[in-house]
């Protein structure tokens, strides 16, 4: 068999092939501390832990905003842990919140929140909340422009929001250092649109590594403060709370599966060029 | 009348909320009217389960000349099922731990499952179609390596990822804020006509 047979038989590969290796590639690194990673921190990821890392103790809370679904919680749950963790260890206030249109980012803050929370031992509603979901994401943010309470009349679990010592000085966006968002969809440019230029709200991101692309020019006019773009920003945040986790553990298995894509491309160009040659 | 009332409310409602961005003394009535808002978008989810309810027990209920079931009427009854077990855990227990063990013991898997399939399909669509088949193509597949490298740690010696970020913020910012512009100034026209009236197929045609 000569080597251009063999690349013509490269270009009828089996998927299931392609499939097993690429299994492989993202499974094992995941479980395994290979590949080393090399984090540097980005501009984008340094910005937006500063803007956190500059919210006082034990004053106004951050507020995170759960803008994503199961399907991004890959990407994105490893940045909320991270920023909570951030938070929780300088004891800075979070305001956990939900807008995607599916609601199910509640499901995933319920979650996430507390689990953080119990690992540094801050209390909720004093230290942290979580107010739920609430449909139409447009008309929420702009609701809490004018009023939080009415916005969210009761937390997640069903606690009044007048019992919550965390919204005690809540009105509006005046008391908010930043928000958060996280999310894959277009809730993010909803927020800089929003409360970001008619409030003047602070508007830092954590998106979904295929939304990077369609936020940066947000990014770069200054309307969005600071970016994790994901599993590399998830990664770089963990770097700096130095509690490395699920997304310094994506990294690898990214890295593996990144090379093993670039790999096939290029053999499916060099058998195609070599194949498209012999046939003239 | 039909047509007329719905045509008014619009040119109101319209008017009203592009002009109380420069009134601040309309602010409680611009309050009263997110209120509203919130109300008919809880309405519409309702109408969304019940419309899901509906066109799941129509895919049971045998029908037609033979009197059989949808083929894939199991399925609809796993999602109605899937339906009454949620809201149950959901109000019944406040959202408590049997709630949270359906979110993260089934939906948050089977949701992260399906996405997950992407990346299989993307590989092996990678390896067939990316072709060097033009120059255009040449430079997709280069540009598309350059920020595939760039979202790891490695490539630093190299420069790539500092390549990877000159694409990002320089065609692809070019490119997105045109496409932003245009979107924006579109909408921007849209609503005008929606509030004039001179847009109505919001309306429908009027033979139902």
């Amino acid at each position: 068999m000569t080597t251009v047979d063999l690349l013509q038989r490269l270009l009828v590969l089996d998927r299931r092939i392609i499939y097993a290796l690429l299994l492989v590639c993202a499974v094992v690194p995941f479980y395994m501390n290979w590949p080393p990673i090399k984090m540097e921190v980005s501009k984008e990821t340094q910005d937006a832990y500063d803007a956190i890392d500059a919210i006082p103790p034990d004053g106004n809370p951050l507020v995170l905003s759960f803008d994503y679904d199961p399907a991004s919680a890959a990407e994105l749950t490893p940045m909320a842990e991270a920023v909570l963790r951030h938070c929780f260890a300088k004891k800075i206030r979070v305001l956990g919140i939900s807008l995607q249109y599916s609601g199910q980012g509640a499901g995933i803050a319920a979650e996430v929140m507390p689990r953080i929370a119990r690992e540094f031992g801050r209390e909720q509603n004093v230290d942290w909340a979580f107010m739920g979901f609430q449909p139409n994401a447009v008309v929420a943010m702009l609701q809490m422009g004018e009023d939080f309470k009415k916005t969210f009349p009761t937390d997640y679990y069903g606690t009044a929001v007048d019992k919550i010592a965390l919204m005690e000085n809540i009105q509006n966006y005046d008391q908010v250092p930043a928000v958060l968002t996280l999310a894959g969809t277009a809730v993010a440019e909803s927020w800089v649109t929003y409360p970001g230029m008619r409030y003047g709200v602070t508007i830092l991101t954590g998106l979904t590594a295929v939304y990077v692309a369609d936020i940066v020019p947000f990014y770069q006019s200054g309307q969005i403060k600071g970016m994790l773009g994901g599993l590399k920003g998830a990664a770089e945040y963990e770097k700096l709370v130095a509690h490395p986790g699920s997304g310094t553990a994506g990294m690898r298995s990214q890295k593996v599966v990144h090379y093993m894509i670039i790999l096939f491309i290029i053999l499916g160009n060099i058998a195609y060029l070599a194949t498209r040659g012999r046939s003239r | 009348m039909k047509t007329q009332i719905p045509l008014l409310i619009c040119l109101v409602a319209g008017l009203f909320m592009g002009l109380q961005y420069f009134i601040p003394a309309a602010l409680p009535v611009y309050n009263r009217v997110n209120d509203y808002i919130q109300v008919v978008t809880a309405f519409s989810l309702v109408l969304g389960v019940v419309n899901l309810i509906h066109r799941h027990i129509g895919r049971m209920r045998p029908s037609g000349p033979q009197r059989r079931r949808h083929r894939d009427w199991p399925f609809s009854l796993a999602a109605l099922v899937g339906l009454v077990v949620m809201l149950f855990a959901g109000f019944g227990t406040q959202r408590g731990p049997i709630f949270q063990s359906l979110f993260n013991s089934i939906l948050l898997p089977v949701q992260s499952t399906m996405f997950a399939l992407l990346a299989f399909y993307l590989a092996s669509a990678a390896f067939r179609a990316f072709r060097v088949r033009s120059v255009d193509a040449v430079v997709l597949l280069v540009s598309a390596v350059v920020v595939m490298v760039g979202r790891l740690d490695d490539g630093g010696a190299l420069g790539i990822p500092w390549l990877s970020r000159q694409i990002l913020n320089g065609p692809n910012l070019v490119a997105k804020r045109a496409i932003i512009l245009g979107v924006g100034l579109g909408m921007a026209a849209t609503a005008l006509k929606v509030v004039l009236g001179l847009e109505r197929s919001y309306l429908g045609s009027g033979k139902e």
